[in-house]
């Protein structure tokens, strides 16, 4: 390859970057306003730092590298809306302003942990077994991970601890955490069916595509030679293919072509029978077809590239290895991290993506050169990280509700991170439609990859896998058990969990309290807040504690409410709800609220004292 | 390139079992294997018997015809399943 072309490319590729940096910067400080600018200040520190990295150790920084670069601005900018929303929830929930930080920095970590601990697998997998191009991306996708983590998690951190307690954030509006605007409760479980069909629909269109157009490979993939070159004077695309033709190239692509460093009149000729050196022949013919002469020849920045018929297999190849075995990796990582049964479903949604994306390239006949591996293991990337986010939410809000059915768990995960994973797409999609704008014609397929892949991973990670891992858990003996109890109490499963007064139904997880207060940090919850007031009223209603005191000794009254949204009539046709009296036991029912918040009564102690044994366990 | 055009079919197939009552063995992610591996192995055969060796077509033997040999595969792929799916839960009744 000519170093103009490349250094073109990579100027290109570098401005779109920057570009893609400031409006992710600018929609942070829109979105996320004091927050924003602390999330800006750690993206500045991420920039300064990567940087600096690639500056001390010697990295030849590649188109596939920048793609990696762009990914993990994306990461860094996601890490910090996955905390932000945390926060954003906490203070709306009733909390202050530093106990909301405090607990939103704490409930976001296994989230953003899981999601760069995955990424960073990928990454170290695929720079192990990948082949050069594909080493460059991997390389910077690692670095980039682990200043995520620094820069997101502790260098934000720290910075919230700080201001966390001056004026600038003492009101929930400087924060972005007013009233939420929007509360989703559409029921996405319910939907999934239409989502499917959608999803199979674009996958039948693509295979068909594939098999009617077939994918448009380029010379990366064969054996030849693409010119790049900018003519003097106006010339049409049959003149420039006549000259190829005479030249015994009759088969020559010819096409137009533009770029910042070659203007709008550039032309790129594909053909697999140049070999190079050729080159010199072709651009003799050109420059006397079109010059004015010997001193003023017809082409300006001419540049070639020349490409072995293995190269672009021995690259797809290798990457397509390192991808089964990062993919192998990642599925023991979340069967560990989570559930076996988690990561099945994140195989299969990306799977999705890669395949919706291969459709469309064969679809819109794009070319497909070694750059487009990159863009794929970019959307390997990204698919991988969406979902993990999606399914923390899951796995927290299990526990919580230990009497719904999963599919209103899922529905009620997914109401709550939609906005987050709606800012994070968004987010990320900034810094691709700016390499899509400025980057130049090198970069224009690439970014369209990029482009598609990453709205298919935000789809996939909500619509195809969280309805896959609900279908096969719901075959689960307990969840049968909740669902045939809701089915039975209430005719139907309600798409939502909810108490008879529309509160959402969950109990405080056993959390590692002893865990975290060794932590420390910067910033600690606040005495008395340890639950907010949204929690506390919850745990008040689901205990029944006023209705208690009112009626002596009644058994708690939750238990009918729990799972769906209100209870049958009681039989005494006092019109009260059915929440209002003891239930019966379901034998068919699992946990209630009761039994993982009440203790048993603690036995009484024996007054008899062991004799002290005063020698403390020391031998004789 | 048959390969992808089979994967794809059998994967885009597998997307409309949503419809259908969860009794597979294995539940959605068995009948996902089942489109998957019916889809692959179905089109392996049909286009071995047709070129008369058992490979997979290449880019320029691909066409829509070899990608639709996967639907049949699928399908039965998706009903084995089904019926192994039922046959289990009566077998346990």
């Amino acid at each position: 390859m000519s170093a103009t072309l490349g250094k073109t490319a990579l100027h290109q590729g570098l401005i779109a970057g920057l570009v893609g940096f400031a409006v992710v910067c600018m929609f942070l400080l829109l979105f996320y306003r004091v927050l924003g600018v602390i999330a800006v200040g750690g993206l500045i520190v991420y920039g300064a730092y990567f940087f600096a990295l690639i500056k001390l150790i010697p990295v030849t920084l590649t188109l596939p590298g920048i793609a990696g670069v762009i990914l993990t601005i994306g990461i860094a900018a996601d890490a910090n809306i996955v905390i932000f929303e945390r926060v954003k929830e906490e203070i709306r929930g009733g909390r202050s302003i530093v106990s909301g930080i405090a607990t939103g920095y704490t409930r976001g970590f296994a989230a953003i942990v899981d999601a760069n601990v995955v990424t960073f697998m990928t990454a170290f997998i695929l720079f192990a077994l990948a082949t050069a191009e594909v080493k460059g991306f991997a390389f910077m996708l690692g670095i980039g991970t682990l200043l995520t983590l620094f820069t997101a998690v502790l260098a934000t951190r720290a910075a919230l601890g700080t201001m966390g307690r001056t004026r600038l954030m003492s009101h929930s509006w400087a924060l972005g955490a007013g009233k939420p605007k929007r509360e989703w409760t559409f029921d996405f479980m319910g939907a999934s069916k239409w989502f499917f069909s959608l999803s199979g629909c674009i996958l039948l269109i693509g295979a068909l595509a594939i098999g009617g157009k077939g994918l448009n490979f380029g010379i990366d993939f064969k054996s030849g030679t693409r010119i790049q070159t900018a003519f003097v004077k106006a010339v049409s695309p049959a003149e420039v293919s006549a000259v190829m033709t005479a030249e015994g190239y009759p088969n020559a692509q010819v096409q137009k072509y533009s770029s910042k460093g070659i203007g709008g009149s550039g032309y790129q000729i594909s053909t697999e029978k140049l070999k190079p050196t050729a080159v010199h022949e072709v651009k003799n013919a050109l420059d006397s077809k079109f010059g004015g002469g010997p001193s003023s020849p017809g082409t300006k920045d001419f540049s070639s590239t020349s490409i072995g018929p293995t190269f672009g297999q021995t690259i797809a190849n290798s990457a397509l290895i390192a991808i089964i075995a990062s993919l192998l990796v990642i599925s023991a990582y979340i069967a560990l991290r989570f559930e076996w049964k988690y990561a099945v479903p994140v195989l299969i949604a990306l799977m999705h993506d890669l395949l919706i994306t291969s459709g469309i390239y064969a679809l819109t006949g794009r070319e497909v050169t070694s750059a487009t591996v990159a863009a794929l293991l970019t959307i390997l990337g990204y698919s991988l990280y969406d979902t993990i986010i999606v399914f923390d939410r899951v796995r927290e809000n299990v526990p919580r509700m230990p009497r719904a059915a999963f599919s209103q768990i899922v529905n009620r995960s997914m109401s709550e991170v939609l906005t987050r994973s709606l800012a994070t797409s968004f987010c990320t999609l900034l810094p691709v439609l700016a390499l899509l704008l400025f980057g130049g014609s090198t970069l224009k397929d690439f970014a369209f990859a990029l482009m598609v892949g990453i709205a298919s991973g935000a789809y996939s990670s909500i619509f195809i896998a969280s309805p896959v891992l609900t279908h096969w858990k719901e075959r689960e003996g307990s969840y049968r058990q909740r669902h045939a109890r809701i089915v039975r109490e209430l005719g139907a499963v309600p798409a939502y969990a909810t108490a008879v007064g529309g509160a959402p139904v969950d109990v405080e997880p056993d959390r590692k309290k002893r865990r975290r207060s060794r932590r420390g940090g910067l910033i600690t919850e606040e005495p008395g807040q340890q639950i907010s007031r949204d929690e506390f009223r919850e745990l008040v209603q689901d205990l029944d504690v006023d209705g208690a005191a009112q009626a002596g000794k009644r058994a708690p009254a939750s238990v009918a409410q729990s799972a769906g949204a209100t209870g049958p009539p009681n039989g005494d046709g006092d019109g009260a709800p059915a929440a209002k009296r003891a239930p019966e036991r379901d034998p068919a029912a699992d946990l209630t609220p009761e039994d993982l918040v009440l203790k048993d009564a603690p036995k009484p102690r024996d007054k008899r004292r062991r004799p002290r044994n005063k020698r403390h366990g020391r031998s004789r | 390139m048959g390969m992808l055009g089979w994967v794809m079919m059998g994967l885009a197939i597998w997307h409309f079992t949503i419809f259908l009552p969860d009794r597979f063995w294995g539940g959605i992610v068995g009948a996902f294997l089942g489109s998957l591996f019916g889809a692959i192995i179905f089109g392996l055969i049909i286009y071995g018997a047709k070129v008369g060796a058992l490979k997979v077509p290449g880019q320029h033997a691909t066409d829509i015809a070899v990608v639709l040999y996967a639907v049949p595969g699928a399908l039965i792929g998706i009903a084995a399943v089904y019926f192994e799916g039922i046959r289990r839960e009566s077998r346990s009744v």
